[in-house]
């Protein structure tokens, strides 16, 4: 199979890669959640950072927004199979935790690109910045980047088995 | 000027720039799926269309048969009627 037949609609519908990347957006949102619940201390982590800086600091609206944003993303998954949606049901279910991922892929990118972890400025003061190799943030950072990145593919390609459009003019 | 530039996007506050970068690609992971739907969509229309224009060309071979087979009950039934007139012409 080539590259382009990968990504061509009858693979990617028959496969439902969709599904699971969307399912595994999710879970890590929830476990994130639940990791700031349990302990606070884990809000100074680097993709987390920039959630909680888009939600003004505040821990508990962002709790709530990552589980607001995963249980849509859920009920879009509990969707059956042959049913399609209107663009804006559509948007309103994914973009969200769409928006989120890429605000923790950003911040993971400007850590790796300023070659020291976040939590030394989230935290101004209580850490000292330690810098590492660009490699050794990014690396870790990776699985963040590419969460967001197949979460993006799968928003733009599964639109076009769900999405149902206007007649066409 | 350059320089300028670079100490703009400097004093930009990062997290301010992930978080408006991140609206912005939503944004256009939104437009892309529309696009890509809307491709979709112009797909299965012209599908419907050709399966249509299928659909029609069957009906009009088999209506064409049949006004053939009714061409040729029509011949046959005007030669034996022909035949009939005759017979009582001859009778008579």
């Amino acid at each position: 199979m080539s590259f382009k037949e990968l990504f061509s609609n009858e693979v990617y519908s028959k496969t439902g890669l969709a599904r699971y990347i969307i399912m595994s957006g999710c879970i890590l949102h929830y476990g994130w959640a639940l990791l700031m619940f349990l302990d606070p201390r884990c809000m100074g982590s680097t993709p987390i950072s920039g959630i909680i800086y888009i939600m003004g600091g505040s821990k508990i609206l962002t709790e709530l927004m990552l589980i607001a944003c995963s249980s849509l993303a859920l009920w879009y998954i509990s969707l059956r199979d042959g049913a399609t949606l209107s663009s804006r049901k559509y948007a309103f279910l994914l973009l969200p935790q769409l928006w989120l991922l890429c605000a923790s892929a950003g911040a993971s990118i400007y850590a790796a690109y300023k070659g020291y972890y976040l939590d030394a400025i989230t935290q101004p003061g209580l850490f000292i910045i330690v810098q590492r190799p660009h490699a050794f943030i990014l690396a870790g950072e990776l699985p963040v980047i590419v969460m967001a990145l197949l979460y993006l593919t799968a928003v733009i390609f599964n639109s076009r088995k769900k999405v149902r459009c206007g007649p066409i003019s | 000027m350059w320089t300028n530039i670079l100490a703009l996007f400097q004093s930009i506050n990062p997290y301010s720039a992930i978080s408006f970068a991140s609206m912005f690609i939503s944004l256009l992971a939104f437009i892309a799926s529309q696009l890509a739907a809307r491709r979709r969509e112009g797909g299965d229309y012209i599908q419907r269309l050709e399966t249509r224009v299928e659909t029609l060309k069957r009906n009009l071979c088999d209506a064409e048969a049949r006004i053939e087979m009714q061409r040729e009950q029509i011949v046959t039934l005007n030669a034996a009627l022909t035949r009939r007139i005759l017979d009582n012409e001859k009778t008579n």
